[in-house]
């Protein structure tokens, strides 16, 4: 999933000013492949461990690097909601807002001469286990 | 389809036979009490045939049952019966001994086991 400027970003309550974009990637963290005596080819795949991991990639102010003005970005191993809403190409039609449970695993940042970017990492957690960690609704 | 006693015990998911250790069963010396150099031949070695699969059902309660449906037949130790593998090679007066899980039921878009079955002659 990805999410260009995405609208009303906030982690666990705090404004996220500047949201370039937000990509949510899911990978098999375990697969099964199994093959059986019939052929060369895999009689049975499943994903037994999944990873869903979310960037949330915003501009920080040049100038706010050195002060306060921009919030602190939240502690790695911090536990937070990440609400965003989005649109079909930023249309206000189809509006959804996601909202994920996860936990902070990097802040990164990326300097050039015209802009800087906070990318912060996520990995998304579900309560239940089986349940999608991202939750999508209409808004 | 593989059998064991014409049942279908392995079809939900996939597995494979392994040929069993044709010859002799040789032991040292040395570890039937002879101070002698060397091994001796105990007689033909036993059969030994496994496969190695993976159970696959639903959901933790179907495949449960698919479990079942195996210890039944290993509570039948007593009685042998013809193993059939995928392409119709057969082994006879095999008794089913020995069902293994080979890890943690594994839960995705099916609940599934992998195991290791031995059939003993």
């Amino acid at each position: 999933m990805l999410a260009l400027r995405p609208n009303s970003v906030t982690l666990d309550s705090l404004p996220l000013e500047h949201v370039a974009h937000i990509i949510i990637d899911r990978a098999a963290e375990s697969l099964i492949e199994e093959w059986d005596d019939t052929g060369p080819h895999a009689a049975f795949v499943d994903v037994a461990q999944q990873r869903t991991t979310i960037k949330v990639t915003h501009t920080v102010e040049t100038g706010a690097l050195a002060g306060f003005a921009v919030p602190a970005p939240p502690a790695l191993g911090a536990s937070v909601t990440l609400t965003f809403e989005t649109a079909l190409a930023g249309s206000d039609g189809a509006r959804r807002r996601i909202t994920a449970s996860a936990v902070v695993t990097a802040v990164k940042h990326d300097v050039t001469a015209s802009l800087t970017t906070r990318t912060i990492t996520l990995i998304a957690a579900s309560a239940s286990g089986t349940s999608d960690p991202i939750a999508i609704e209409e808004v | 389809m593989s059998s064991y006693k014409s049942l279908d015990l392995f079809g939900s998911g996939p597995h494979r036979f392994i040929d069993p250790v044709e010859g002799q069963q040789i032991v040292l010396r040395l570890a039937i009490g002879q101070t002698l150099p060397g091994s001796l031949s105990l007689g033909a070695q036993e059969i030994i045939v496994r496969i190695e699969g993976r159970l696959v059902a639903d959901d933790d309660e179907k495949l449960s049952m698919k479990i079942d449906d195996i210890r039944a037949q290993l509570d039948n130790y007593a009685t042998t019966g013809t193993l059939e593998d995928h392409h119709g090679r057969q082994w006879e007066d095999l008794r089913f001994a020995r069902f293994e899980p080979d890890g943690p039921r594994r839960r995705g878009r099916t609940c599934s086991l992998a195991y290791i079955a031995k059939f003993y002659r």
